[in-house]
């Protein structure tokens, strides 16, 4: 637990020091977002239906970017020697690092969210609650994958172009489940109508938080 | 029983035990092997240089040995502790520098080092550590972000990462590459130290004549297999040995 905690620290010591991933994630994330206003900007109420898609598009791909900026620290220098050479248990270093992703996604999407609702008009702040929920929980199954897959394509030749071929297919029914419970919490419905997908997610983030603890070990040698 | 030798000068026998017993260690990359059933042991006390030409598997093995890579097939153990496992417990005894340093670069000397105690389970000291890099030249820099320190520095920091970390083997991938004269001399007094510290060290050099001298034993490295086990290594020797003939 102690040696999750130090690698915790260290990873969000290392982006508040170079703030590199959270600028490289945000730049992007308003990018897109500026582009889905000046393109749906003829009928925005249209394409309303679209909209959670096109947002939980725009999260795979921030979170694409903070994950190859997270493990990029580690190539330099070969400082993940550091770690894997460490007497700590390998599952500590995927928590660690896996924890201090979620913080920064999480931090990423309070900081541009409220530009769909001022570009696009989304109505983020209507249902706080439930939103809030969702956006928790999905982050929290996307950095479990995501730093499960980045810490496997860490020691490959060629990792970087993996990354992405290994981890969108793994993704894909995460996002299906994050856009379908964001579009009927959007739309004020209740818990009840979409709480299959709250669970779905949930069951998720459980299944590969422990696939990631118990196989983190092999996966991150060479 | 071995016999110790410190450089040229012997020294008294004396009763070593095996400390670290590898048995036929394999690795391919690609389906091309790189070490083929590769067996050694180490003992308590000794200094050991791994030599080979370029390719010949040295960092592949020290880097098996200190579990940044797992090997293909064979078993080792440390002081009885089998390694390889998911117990970690095994790791408390190995220390490992590579090729780099295995820093973060964006860290001071001083995080980076506070980092790699914390995953050790030891406690900081500030004398020692004040201390300890003034003895590897590395005074005043203990607050600047290693990303401006040269190669040499960054060499030198892997060494005093050594110093201030408790094990019992080291393993070391040339560990004096880009160190000038002074830190050698620091890196040879260190061995000598550590050697009368009863500790361990295997490392790789393509400085023969340096890595000898400070060797009781040297190891030949050749085609993923050891091919030579030699005590009191000489430089003349070692270097026919890597040519491919035999002195």
């Amino acid at each position: 637990m102690m040696s999750t905690w130090t690698i915790f620290v260290k990873d969000l010591r290392l982006e508040l020091r170079t703030w590199e991933s959270v600028a490289t994630m945000l730049v992007f994330a308003a990018a897109v977002i500026l582009l889905f206003a000046f393109t749906l900007d003829a009928a925005p109420t249209r394409f309303r239906s679209v909209i959670p898609g096109l947002m939980w598009m725009t999260y795979l791909f921030t979170a694409v970017l903070g994950l190859l900026r997270s493990f990029g620290h580690e190539k330099e220098l070969d400082a993940y020697a550091l770690l894997l050479t460490a007497p700590v248990d390998r599952s500590a270093i995927y928590l660690g690092k896996m924890a201090a992703f979620f913080l920064v996604l999480l931090a990423v999407q309070v900081i541009s969210l409220p530009l769909f609702w001022l570009l696009l008009g989304v109505p983020v702040f209507a249902a706080p609650i439930a939103l809030a929920a969702i956006f928790v929980v999905t982050d929290l199954a996307l950095a479990a994958v995501g730093t499960l897959v980045a810490g496997l394509s860490l020691r490959l030749p060629a990792g970087d172009t993996l990354l992405p071929i290994l981890l969108f297919p793994l993704l894909t029914p995460l996002l299906i489940a994050a856009t379908k419970a964001t579009s009927a919490a959007l739309d004020g419905q209740p818990l009840k109508e979409w709480d299959f997908w709250l669970m779905f997610l949930l069951t998720y983030f459980a299944l590969f938080v422990l696939v990631g603890t118990v196989i983190f070990d092999y996966i991150s040698e060479q | 029983m071995r016999e110790l030798r410190a450089g040229s000068a012997q020294l008294a026998p004396i009763a070593v035990a095996a400390l670290l017993t590898a048995e036929r260690l394999s690795k391919s990359f690609h389906l091309r092997p790189v070490l083929k059933n590769l067996s050694l042991s180490l003992e308590t006390g000794e200094v050991v240089l791994l030599f080979g030409r370029n390719g010949s598997g040295k960092t592949t093995l020290l880097s098996i040995l200190a579990g940044i890579m797992r090997p293909g097939a064979g078993t080792a153990s440390l002081n009885g502790l089998p390694m390889f496992t998911t117990d970690s417990r095994w790791r408390h005894g190995i220390a490992f520098v590579g090729h780099r340093p295995g820093l973060y670069p964006k860290f001071t000397a001083r995080e980076n080092l506070t980092l790699c105690l914390r995953l050790r389970g030891q406690h900081w000291d500030e004398p020692e550590f004040v201390a300890r890099m003034a003895h590897f030249g590395l005074a005043g820099r203990e607050n600047d972000p290693i990303q401006v320190y040269s190669e040499g520095m960054l060499q030198r920091l892997g060494l005093v990462r050594l110093a201030l970390s408790h094990w019992q083997v080291a393993l070391l991938d040339e560990p004096s590459s880009s160190l000038d004269v002074d830190g050698r001399n620091s890196l040879a007094e260190a061995m000598l130290r550590w050697r009368a510290q009863d500790r361990t060290v295997l490392f790789t050099s393509h400085h023969l004549g340096w890595g000898a001298a400070r060797a009781d034993r040297a190891l030949l490295l050749d085609g993923g297999a050891l091919q030579a086990d030699l005590p009191q290594p000489h430089e003349g020797d070692l270097a026919q040995y890597v040519n491919g003939g035999t002195p």
